[in-house]
């Protein structure tokens, strides 16, 4: 009798240790190395009077300092898509300038009409500085005129 | 007594004709004629298709060591072959194959000459089904299978737009993204490595293929995507490419991409054949053909064209300790005397 009332225990304690509810599939959160930081680029495309599928990301480039980035001298090149709105990169703390680029490709005066510089495949590029801390995230979104 | 006499008699008459029934040899090796060998891959990029028709054959043996016939490959008989397909007025349109003069292929177990191989002019539609029929009129054979087309897809990334440009570096690898074409279907993606070889005076333009690995849906998302891992890609270029002449060097102008859609048959074809043993005797038998084997499928190809490096792959190319010695040049050098 002794024994069942220990077997009887032991199960409710088995049960108890259960937790349904527990996540099962882990944590989302992402391990940023200790001496890096995050970038969450969000690469949106503006709003013309253009068709959408005609505005198209040519490029995400990052440098040092402002004289590179008007030289066009850039450590980091991401590979932009049409598809993909979000880039996220990982650089140690420190201040950075970002650099990024649409054109059009609409035929005719179409790009002309929606302030492309030139019309067709003419760029618009969106550049700014931004800083990274150690171990935590930074957001920026593009704004094109 | 006397019934034991006839008894013994009539068991040594049947033993004695048991022997004689027993004097021709029996050939307990069954030497068939071959079953027919069908292979079509229709191209909905193409107007004319093409339609391999040849037989198997046994070697006993290895097959190393024997000499085979020319013959054996040909399939003995007449007859003739021809794609099938349904008009939306009902109508059935038929498009009859005839002999072709195309390259044979060159290998040392297959013959070089004698290759059957035929085509037809018959510009097929993605999304539409073609039968395939092989009559023998002397004989009481019809080889038949039946495929709908794949449908062309559209490469989405990468897109060659002015100023857009593609980096592959170590760590950095690139998202190939496409529009799929059916459910289920097999993709492979090459990409050709282009550049410049030669000094000041004089350069040729050579290129580089890199197949990737083969790329399997079975999804209903509208795009599919193949991820192309920097660090396998400059491996790939090191291990493809050797270095210039002496005095030669290189200047990389691009790359084209290059995806081979192949439809649900050539799925499970290319599948079946990745756990089989990879030697001349130890071939799947496979065959979605009735009456014969081999497979009947549809591919297209897709490619996008001068995409460009970024000056960082370009610069990593020519720096780097494990590619430097394929000389190419850096982005903003030029042709030396």
């Amino acid at each position: 009798m002794k024994l069942y009332r220990i077997i009887g225990i032991l199960v409710l304690a088995f049960l108890a240790a259960c937790d349904p509810d527990g996540d099962i599939l882990g944590s989302d959160e992402v391990i940023i190395p200790a001496d890096q930081g995050t970038l969450e680029f969000r690469f949106i495309l503006p709003e013309y009077d253009i068709p959408k599928d005609k505005i198209h990301r040519i490029s995400l480039s990052f440098a040092f300092s402002v004289d590179s980035l008007y030289r066009g001298q850039f450590f980091r090149k991401v590979n932009v898509s049409d598809f993909q709105e979000v880039y996220t990169q990982y650089f140690p703390g420190d201040e950075y300038y970002y650099d990024a680029v649409i054109t059009c490709s609409c035929a005719g005066d179409t790009c002309l009409n929606g302030n492309f510089p030139g019309g067709r495949f003419g760029m618009k590029h969106a550049f700014n500085k931004f800083n990274i801390e150690n171990q935590k995230s930074t957001v920026i979104e593009t704004h094109f005129q | 007594m006397m019934m034991k006499r006839y008894l013994v008699f009539g068991i040594i008459i049947q033993f004695i004709l048991f022997i004689i029934s027993c004097k021709s040899d029996i050939n307990v090796i069954y030497e068939s004629g071959g079953k027919p060998v069908v292979y079509c891959l229709l191209n909905p990029k193409d107007s004319i298709q093409y339609l391999r028709v040849s037989r198997s054959f046994i070697i006993r043996g290895n097959p190393e060591g024997q000499v085979i016939s020319p013959d054996s490959l040909i399939l003995d008989g007449d007859f003739y072959a021809y794609l099938e397909s349904e008009n939306p007025d009902g109508n059935r349109e038929i498009h009859y194959f005839e002999k072709t003069e195309i390259n044979q292929r060159d290998s040392g177990l297959f013959p070089q000459d004698g290759l059957v191989v035929f085509q037809t002019n018959c510009p097929v539609q993605g999304g539409k089904e073609y039968g395939l029929y092989v009559n023998f009129p002397q004989k009481p054979r019809l080889v038949a299978g039946s495929v709908t087309v794949v449908n062309p897809v559209e490469i989405l990334d990468p897109n060659p737009l002015p100023g857009r440009e593609v980096t592959f570096l170590e760590d950095q690898g690139y998202l190939v993204r496409w529009t799929k074409s059916i459910k289920f279907a097999v993709y492979q993606s090459v990409i050709r490595f282009i550049f410049l070889e030669g000094d000041k005076n004089f350069q040729i333009r050579r290129e580089v293929g890199i197949p990737q690995p083969l790329v399997y849906s079975d999804n209903e998302n509208a795009i599919l995507t193949s991820f192309l891992n920097g660090a396998g890609f400059i491996d790939d270029l090191v291990t493809n490419l050797s270095p210039p002449d002496s005095g030669l060097r290189r200047k990389i102008i691009g790359f084209d991409l290059l995806l081979t859609t192949g439809g649900p048959e050539l799925a499970v074809f290319t599948r079946s054949g990745q756990n089989a043993v990879a030697s001349f005797t130890g071939l799947d038998e496979y065959s979605n053909i009735d009456g014969a084997v081999g497979i009947y499928s549809s591919v297209t190809l897709t490619g996008t064209y001068n995409n460009r490096f970024s000056d960082l792959t370009i610069n990593y190319l020519a720096d780097s300790e494990k590619t430097r010695h394929l000389g190419f040049l850096r982005f903003n050098e030029d042709f030396q005397p």
